[in-house]
């Protein structure tokens, strides 16, 4: 056996290939974006690299025979709850690399998942349920700020109040921001065209927004980031909304990097920066040292739109993410975005993703809590971010106090995604976190829009069963109605912050 | 050649939306089976597929008999295997071909492939799936790189 | 409208394919001195006593589905111009309004002492195949020379061996297939031929046939004399143009035609091996006696004498072996007569069992050669008839998995999306 390094020689993952199976038809050879799977002539067979497999699954799915599986490799390292695989690995990767460890999507590891703790209430006897079905059921939202009070005029009828423009939803549920770059056009293209055709929103994410995307303008919500990239004039005129974004959950506290390599031409003109450059997002906005700073920011954009625009501030949920909220609502924001520790991302190093941060569910209940106590709730709508993956997430989610939720994980999954975490290589597989051409080409937006619309179409109807269930036909009467959950398995103080009721009680 | 249009549906590729995963040669050579069971038609029939999928770098497609309106094959064919319909379909019967090799050698899209084995030599190609009523390459596609549609 | 086409073979098939497209009513008259409609490109596997259905290129079906009326059996011996109508060898007159000549080619026969005898055979009829196949068992033939290595030539010769009889190929060149073929795909035919049993005997040549009336040998130039209870002369075809001589109009080497393949005489038209013609590879005018050129040439005589006027793109002299177990093919210009050419190799035959070759000329490929693996070679075929500039892709000519993909995109434009593949879209570009 020839010397191999650690990494090579302890791989995580193996292809298994059932050979009778196998009618050499290469589709694997050819879908395998990592260079794990080659075919050789002389033997007239199809082989494996299995230390280059990342556990995309992409052969599996390809192969027309079934005559593939990836496993886990079942060769481990010895059993140790402390040194773990994944704890050698990467000191076997940085120990070479003198580097951090990159890696994409969310936070894996077994943080408590409060959703889970989580129960609804339905109605019996004493209340009745609703059919969905049968009598009508309101999820639309509006996203913006609300004025403190009614004013009517002397008929005591018509409002008499104005407010300021406001984001109308179909479902609480809105596209997150995932920018040209980390993603390609295709899979923006697909989520603006569900959003449109479900009458949600969409967000191009920091990286400006493509020219073959303007007709999309009445859904796009279009992202200002510390890099400010793509950001002029027509481009946040071309918006339903404008994000700023200060933080992420999945990276809190620093920026985004995308390699010159990955700058394409479309990137680069989207981006407005020359091709092949480093795009660089720092870590701070440098001109966002305070509130007084953000709101500034906040109002030059609202100028500069005539004030047409309501105006969103993104954070990451970080320890005291009631305060910073607060502040973003005195500040000037129509809406405050809350990204929790599950939210996904593009590249980030990995301490970062799993380390820092909390989850979206405790952060949820206490920035509603603390803005309610300030008075200051209907100043601001709140958007929850940060891994949800179905309708009763979202609809806890609500129950706990947010407005809407952004879902980016959920998005990248109906396109195809099976959470490999390789979105920082640039080499998906599935097409969707890469602009190479022959894979970007593998995300078809015309299915995956299709595929979109459903899956929202899907949540609204699990919505309105369990609202019905609730005994409640708008989604409006469950918002901030904590009442209406219970929690199981967890501790007084955790109960406190969320503002729930043990089962039973 | 008269300019009218002819009522003649045909598989179309659309280069743009091909991921060459090869769905559409595997479809191609199990319908095409006796088996109907993709591994027995590669291993046990040594079928071969009438679709070819070509790969260059991002650019790739599905290639079939185009059932051109001047079909070089039908000029080429020695033996009469080669025959065109009144909707314009070009015929290639394999029990009737000699396996001369002429059609392979003047089709322009390289879509009359030479199957050549001991007990066996005939051109074959694509007939559109004329017995199961529409083409399974086309139903196999998982990216909408075919579409079955009139002659253009 | 009354059209008559003389001879039953490609041509005229395709004339009639051709009339049909636009005229579908007015009477078709074919004459023919042959008794059926067979594929003069199988007449060889006669020797290997091929069912007599396949050699049946259309039967009466599809001349009655044409409405062709058949005059077969009788010779057309003179045309004449001036009441327009063919004379037959029973001094029958067939009118006509439009006429194509499809007489095809006679096999040369060179002015060799004895030629004549009993037992000397030529290979462009399917009687004569008929007869040496008899001569063979009459005689109880055990060994057999051939006089030629073309593909006639080498594909008697490889049947006779399936037959058991020993053969010998004279070929005055040192190489079969000697201007079709390049010298390392001569090489790989030969060898080939050569695992059959076939022996060759190259520079040489047969000087005179020996034997009473009947062949028993022959003598060589080199003075050798060798057995031979058959000679089969297969050293090529000569265009026939004996009924064209009698309307008098313009002849070469073979049957002058224009463009939409009419004649010096009005009304008359020619195709097929009988006419010279244009040869897109070097721009020359010349006959080129090959099966698919036949067909097309009728089909655009067919067009025009229809009212359809058309142009014919242009040959392209192809070659099939279609009787040996490895594909052997060839297109254009295989050997480059001087330095101006490129040529690209991928020989990987004693390795992998093929061999491939491009001729290139001013980034245009000319020609080329596929033995052994030869799907999609027809890619390269319409590279050399529609001109198409390879300098981007010169190297790939000779891959295996050279493909659409790596021609320009304007060209699947048109021929995939638009579907522009009518004849007259295959001109050069």
């Amino acid at each position: 056996m020839l010397f191999k390094k650690p990494q090579v020689a302890f791989y995580p993952f193996m292809v298994l290939r059932d050979d009778y199976k196998c009618i050499r038809c290469k589709s694997c050879v050819d879908q395998c974006s990592f260079d794990a799977t080659y075919y050789d002539e002389d033997l007239d067979m199809v082989l494996n690299r299995h230390e280059n497999c990342v556990n995309c699954k992409r052969c599996e799915a390809f192969c027309p025979t079934d005559a593939i599986k990836v496993i886990k490799n079942p060769s481990t390292f010895h059993p140790d709850a402390n040194w773990t695989a994944e704890a050698l690995r990467d000191i076997h990767t940085q120990m070479l690399t003198g580097a951090v460890i990159l890696t994409s999507t969310g936070n894996d590891k077994p943080i408590r998942n409060y959703f889970d703790h989580l129960l609804l209430d339905a109605c019996q006897v004493t209340n009745p349920p609703i059919d969905p079905l049968r009598e009508p059921m309101e999820l639309k939202t509006f996203i913006g700020r609300k004025s403190d009070q009614l004013e009517f005029d002397e008929d005591g009828i018509s409002i008499k109040t104005t407010i300021g423009k406001q984001l109308e939803l179909e479902i609480p549920v809105l596209f997150s921001a995932m920018s040209y770059g980390s993603i390609n056009l295709n899979l923006q293209k697909a989520m603006a065209r569900a959003a449109k055709e479900f009458g949600t929103y969409w967000n191009t994410g920091e990286g400006g927004l493509h020219k073959s995307l303007r007709e999309f303008k009445d859904c796009t919500i279009v992202q200002v980031a510390s890099g400010r990239f793509g950001v002029d004039l027509e481009y946040l005129e071309t918006s339903a909304a404008i994000e700023i974004k200060i933080g992420q959950g999945a990276k809190p506290g620093i920026g985004g990097h995308l390699p010159g390599e990955k700058v394409n031409e479309g990137i680069a003109e989207t981006r407005m920066i020359p091709v092949g450059s480093d795009a660089i997002s720092p870590a701070p906005h440098h001109d966002i040292y305070s509130i007084e700073d953000l709101r500034q920011l906040i109002y030059a954009l609202k100028e500069a739109t005539n004030y047409e625009k309501p105006v969103f501030v993104k954070i990451a949920a970080v320890h005291n993410v009631a305060a910073i909220a607060c502040g973003i609502a005195h500040a000037g924001a129509d809406a405050v975005v809350i990204d929790g520790v599950r939210g996904g991302t593009g590249a980030t190093p990995k301490s970062l993703r799993d380390h820092v941060g909390i989850p979206i569910e405790l952060a949820i209940a206490a920035v509603d809590d603390r803005l309610r106590k300030e008075g200051l709730r209907n100043e601001v709508s709140l958007i929850a971010a940060g891994g949800f993956r179905n309708a009763v997430d979202v609809l806890k989610a609500i129950a706990l106090g947010a407005d809407a939720v952004y879902i980016g994980t959920v998005a990248k999954i109906a396109a195809g995604c099976t959470q490999c975490q390789q979105c920082h290589t640039g080499r998906c597989a599935w097409g969707i976190t890469t602009n190479d051409p022959k894979l970007a080409k593998r995300l078809n937006p015309d299915i995956v829009a299709e595929n979109l619309y459903n899956l929202l179409r899907a949540w609204a109807h699990d919505i309105k069963e369990l609202l019905g269930a609730m005994g409640i036909n708008a989604i409006e009467s469950i918002k901030g109605n904590r009442l209406r959950l219970r929690s199981w398995g967890l501790t007084e103080q955790e109960n406190k912050i969320l503002g729930v009721l043990p089962a039973g009680m | 050649m008269s300019g009218k249009k002819r009522k003649l549906m045909k598989v179309y590729p659309i280069e743009e939306n091909c991921i060459s995963c090869r769905y559409c040669e595997v479809a191609c050579t199990m319908v095409h089976s006796k088996s109907k069971d993709p591994v027995k038609a590669y291993k046990l029939e040594n079928l071969l597929p009438r679709a070819t999928v070509e790969v260059k770098g991002a650019v790739s497609l599905s290639l079939m008999c185009r059932h051109c309106k001047h079909p070089f094959c039908f000029d080429s064919c020695i033996s009469g295997a080669i025959q065109v319909d009144e909707k314009g379909q070009v015929h290639l019967d394999e029990e009737k071909c000699v396996g001369c090799w002429n059609c392979v050698l003047v089709c322009p899209f390289g879509a009359a492939h030479p199957y050549i084995r001991e007990e066996k030599r005939h051109s074959f190609k694509c007939d559109l799936c004329g017995d199961r009523g529409f083409p399974a390459c086309v139903e196999a596609c998982p990216n909408k790189a075919l579409v079955y549609d009139y002659e253009r | 409208m009354k059209y008559v086409i003389v001879g039953n073979s490609a041509a005229a098939v395709g004339c009639i394919t051709g009339i049909r497209k636009v005229d579908k009513e007015s009477p078709i008259t074919v004459i023919s001195y042959e008794t059926s409609c067979y594929s003069k490109p199988m007449i060889a596997d006669v020797l290997v006593d091929i069912p007599q259905e396949k050699l049946i290129y259309r039967d009466e079906k599809f001349f009655e589905e044409n409405n062709v009326e058949l005059i077969l059996g009788q010779k057309a011996v003179k045309v004449n111009t001036d009441s327009k109508a063919v004379v037959l060898d029973s001094n029958e007159l067939v009118p006509y309004d439009k006429l194509l000549i499809s007489t095809g080619g006679k096999p040369f026969i060179p002015p060799i002492p004895g030629i004549e005898k009993r037992g000397v055979f030529t290979f462009t009829e399917l009687a004569s195949a008929f007869a040496f196949k008899n001569y063979l068992k009459e005689k109880g033939a055990e060994e057999v020379v051939v006089i030629g290595s073309g593909f006639i030539g080498l594909e008697v010769a490889y049947f006779l061996r399936e037959l058991g009889i020993k053969v010998k190929v004279v070929e005055l060149l040192n190489r079969v297939l000697g201007r079709a073929m390049d010298e390392r795909g001569s090489e790989i035919v030969e060898s080939l031929m050569r695992e059959k049993g076939v022996e060759f005997i190259f520079g040489n040549t047969v000087e005179e046939v020996l034997g009473d009336k009947e062949v028993s040998s022959v003598r060589l130039k080199s003075g050798e004399t060798i057995k031979a209870d058959a000679v089969v002369v297969a050293i090529g075809v000569r265009p026939n143009t004996e009924l064209a001589e009698t309307a008098g109009m313009k002849i070469n080497q073979g049957i002058v035609t224009s463009d939409r393949m009419e004649t010096s005489v009005e009304n008359i038209y020619a195709a097929g091996d009988c006419i010279e013609c244009l040869d897109i590879t070097d721009g020359k005018r010349k006959p080129i006696p090959l099966f698919p050129l036949a067909f097309e040439q009728g089909f655009v005589a067919g067009l025009n004498m229809a009212g359809k006027r058309m142009k014919y793109l242009g040959g392209i002299p192809l070659n099939s072996l279609k009787f040996l177990p490895v594909p052997v093919l060839n297109a254009g210009t295989v050997s480059p007569p001087d330095n101006s050419y490129e040529v690209i190799v991928n020989d990987q035959f004693d390795k992998r069992g093929y061999y491939r070759k491009a001729v290139i000329k001013d980034n245009r490929l000319v020609g080329f050669v596929a033995i052994g693996e030869i799907d999609r070679v027809g890619i390269l075929t319409n590279l050399i008839r529609q001109k198409i500039d390879v300098s981007d892709f010169k190297e790939r000519l000779v891959s295996l998995d050279f493909g659409l993909v790596d021609l320009p995109k304007w060209w699947r434009e048109e021929k995939l999306k638009e579907d522009r593949t009518a004849y007259k879209d295959w001109r050069a570009v």
